[in-house]
């Protein structure tokens, strides 16, 4: 049991990252469905900086330098040249899953794993882990206690700062940016730019946290999605958001627990985490529609 | 003295001149109005004057300096304001943010006030003043001190306003005061408004009118864009008449008169829609029973409501916006769902009929909102000609339509109901208001329809359409038929209805027959009932 709930909070922390960078380009109104792509690229760069060099630290730096490049390109063609922002993000995200592939196959392996790499140096709070239930949040790295405090300091960017209001002004109504000469571009850019970083932080988190320096072919497995359905589901509020973030990354340990358990399901366990999510879409979208009058479609 | 002047003032769209060589003086502290048909320039000339555009040629002059303005913060920074017709606010925020955007007070903090606590600090007043001025802005945002300063400019121009309530709570009214405010916040001295009392309730245009007058009291100059002329006559100071993107006069106001500058509007006299025609007699063809609708919101919007409409009959629905008139059409021509009671078309029960079953019932419809439900934008002229009638036998056969017929069609209307089109095969959004809005006329009047529920019909269109519009749905009721009209415009309800019903707060609060004068309406429409109910 201690187990399911170490796992659910290290594995909810890169769809948690993800969610919480994601919900500035939702709130912005630029649907950024390249978040998964950007994950895997930076999943991808952390792998292999770690199995390099060895270093965490280079890790992240590269991972969210990386992101950031996919962000700037996302924003010049999605927001600079007006192009479409789901045929942007989709050939982004095709890319990033079609070209960390090519490397692996130049290098000759199907999986990179960085073997010499230890965690151990990282996590914090080990002395704890054998506590009962407490220890479930103890030996955590200090990037996956870093996801869960953004979720704090997602809200004050939200609605404490200049950007926060300015991105929110720029998705409700951006006349009304435009009218007293705020830069509706510009902002759209650091909506993104803020998603692409906690991506890249994402991607760390799940190549390097979570599998201990492992990258394996499409190893996000939707989670890019699973954070965006997550805002959606939270309607860009950050803390909404992160409670669906976390529903997630709870099911998606208990998956990984009944997967040990049951090898003969196993591999259809691994659906339980997005059948949970499509649910949760549901309930959420019946919720938001009930006493609802006016009509939508024609459906006799 | 002179705030501002235009010379020559030119903008052309690749071949379409659309202000040609403007000249046009504001004198400081004046009310001036410029009017003109939809489509005549206006709009264009204050984007020039507000940075939203740039001149082609010509020059603007604001104190008889030459300025040149980028974008609309230029405009601002040189003291000119404009407040849209759409208004740029953002709902979800509250007014006092909507007020600051763009120039939001930060938190600061003071390093080193801890210092003045030291003694050899307090006794030196300068170390003393200089150490606590020492501030460090924080990106935080202050709100309180936002709001305060927000507060503060409420109150010096008596706009009673809640400066932390949310945009989208407000009225319509109160939502232009919060445009005005944000305009007075950033100290403007010429303040344009584009069609300001478009959406506003007749009351709330008197309000506005009269706190404009307070700010020319202050010393503001105030530039008013308007076709209606009966404000301009009330407001202004001097008019300026815009046609063709050229002026063609101008006067004092006291010089001149509605019927004088219709004429320059227009180029032609415009005659005042007869009321009535023939008396009504026939039976009664569409009756409401008790009707009830209940908002997303959990509002009951719409309250028990009941009337019916006769043959020849055009049932005239007043009341201030916002009190259940739209959810009210939106039941009706299947747009909402009905919560309670029964709608009857020759006796026959349509309650919670689809839009599509409301047409087929011979129901025209023209909705309120013109590009969200009467005409797709970005389709092209004939296809929203068609738009709801394509199931028509004439134009479609085993679910193929023919294009010759949908292009006989649209040429059909087009001709018989005068839509100006530049480009017949281009898209509606190259239409004018009014024109937009005669091509949603024409295609419902065509339809040969028993019953036309009419919302807002006239809402934003210019005098020569209106005039057009008004003259069809008295051939309609001539012809025998049933007319709803809903509109917030007081003076088209009286002067078209055979019969008027007040809604305030989703209920009839009370009934008037033809002829009935302004007064008790407008009582009734606050919801203030004749005989002290």
């Amino acid at each position: 049991m201690n187990n399911i709930l170490y796992n659910t909070v290290l594995f909810s922390s890169p769809i948690l990252l993800c969610t919480l960078g994601g919900i500035f380009a939702y709130k912005a109104n630029v649907l950024n469905i390249a978040l998964e792509g950007m994950m895997l690229t930076a999943a991808f760069v952390a792998a292999l900086t770690v199995y390099l060099t060895g270093s965490y630290l280079a890790a992240v730096a590269l991972a969210v330098g990386v992101s950031l490049f996919l962000g700037v390109v996302f924003s010049v063609f999605g927001v600079s040249r007006k192009g479409n922002v789901i045929i942007i993000g989709l050939a982004l995200n095709l890319f990033a899953s079609g070209f960390t592939a090519l490397i692996l196959r130049r290098m000759g392996i199907a999986k990179l794993v960085a073997a010499d790499f230890s965690l151990t140096s990282v996590r914090l709070f080990s002395g704890a882990a054998s506590v009962p239930f407490l220890g479930a949040f103890a030996n955590h790295t200090l990037l996956t206690y870093l996801s869960y405090a953004l979720i704090f300091a997602a809200g004050v960017l939200m609605f404490k700062t200049k950007t926060g209001v300015y991105i929110r002004v720029a998705g409700e109504n951006p006349e009304a940016a435009r009218a007293v000469g705020i830069n509706i571009n510009r902002v759209r850019y650091a909506a993104v730019l803020i998603g692409a970083a906690a991506c890249g932080l994402a991607g760390v988190s799940l190549a390097v946290d979570c599998f201990g320096g492992v990258y394996a072919v499409n190893m996000t497995f939707g989670r890019g999605f699973i954070a965006i359905a997550a805002i959606y589901c939270g309607r860009g509020y950050p803390l909404k958001a992160a409670l669906y973030a976390v529903l997630f990354g709870f099911s998606n340990a208990a998956a990984m627990y009944l997967q040990l358990t049951s090898a003969a399901a196993a591999r259809l366990l691994t659906a339980v985490p997005y059948v949970m999510i499509v649910v949760l879409l549901t309930v959420a979208s019946v919720l938001k529609n009930k006493g609802n009058s006016l009509r939508g479609f024609y459906n006799e | 003295m002179t705030a501002i002047e235009t010379r020559k003032l030119t903008k052309k769209f690749g071949d379409f001149t659309a202000n040609n060589e403007i000249d046009i003086r504001v004198e400081r502290g004046e009310i001036k109005a410029v009017v003109g048909e939809n489509g005549a320039g206006k709009s264009t000339l204050m984007n020039m004057l507000y940075g939203l555009l740039q001149p082609s040629s010509g020059e603007i002059l604001v104190d008889g300096e030459p300025v040149r303005f980028a974008s609309p913060s230029d405009a601002i920074k040189r003291g000119i304001g404009m407040v849209h017709q759409h208004f740029k606010l953002s709902p979800n925020l509250t007014v006092f943010e909507n007020v600051v955007l763009g120039s939001e007070i930060r938190r600061a903090f003071a390093p080193l006030k801890p210092l003045c606590l030291l003694p050899f600090v307090r006794k030196r007043p300068a170390l003393n003043d200089k150490f606590a001025a020492r501030r460090l802005p924080l990106p935080l945002i202050d709100a309180a001190a936002q709001k305060a300063a927000v507060e503060r400019t409420i109150q010096k121009y008596n706009l009673g306003l809640d400066a932390a309530a949310l945009v989208k709570n407000l009225s319509i009214g109160e939502k232009q005061r919060v445009e005005i405010l944000k305009m007075l916040y950033r100290d403007v001295q010429i303040l344009i408004l584009d069609e300001p009392t478009g959406v506003l309730t007749p009351r709330e245009a008197d309000e506005l009118i009269s706190s404009l007058k307070e700010l020319r009291r202050g010393g503001k100059t105030v530039i008013v864009i308007t076709h209606k002329l009966r404000e301009v006559m009330d407001a202004s100071d001097s008019v300026t008449v815009i046609r063709g993107g050229a002026v063609v006069g101008e006067a004092k106001t006291f010089d001149t008169d509605e019927k004088k500058l219709a004429r320059m509007m227009v180029g032609r006299d415009i005659e005042r829609p007869k009321t009535g025609g023939a008396p009504v007699a026939g039976g009664v063809v569409y009756e409401v029973k008790n009707l009830s609708v209940v908002a997303p919101d959990g509002r009951k919007a719409v309250d028990g409501v009941s009337f019916n409409i006769r043959a020849g009959e055009i049932l005239g629905v007043a009341g201030v916006e916002g009190n259940g008139q739209s959810e009210l059409v939106k039941a009706l021509t299947g747009l909402m769902t009905v919560a309670g009671g029964t709608v009857l078309k020759g006796g026959a029960d349509i309650t919670d009929a689809w839009p599509k079953a409301v047409r087929e019932n011979k129901i025209a419809v023209i909705p309120e909102d013109r590009y969200g439900q009467g005409l797709c934008r970005d389709m092209t002229v004939a296809q929203n000609a068609i738009a709801g009638y394509h199931r028509d036998r004439q134009i479609s056969r085993f679910g193929l339509l023919s294009k010759k017929a949908v292009i006989r069609r649209r040429d059909g209307l087009v001709k018989n109901f005068d839509v100006r089109l530049c480009d017949p095969d281009g898209d509606v959004s190259q239409l004018s208001g009014g024109n937009a809005q005669k091509l949603i006329v024409a295609r419902e009047l065509s339809s040969n329809p028993d019953v036309l529920i009419a919302s807002q019909p006239t809402r934003g269109v210019d005098v020569g359409s209106i005039e057009f519009i008004h003259k069809k749905l008295l051939e309609l009721k001539d012809a025998g038929k049933a007319v709803l009209l809903v509109s917030s415009e007081l003076s088209e309800i009286m002067n078209l209805s055979d019969r008027v019903i007040v809604m305030y707060k989703g209920a009839v609060v009370g009934e008037a027959p033809r002829g009935a004068d302004g007064e008790t309406l407008g009582l009734m429409m606050a919801g203030v009932m004749p005989g002290g109910g």
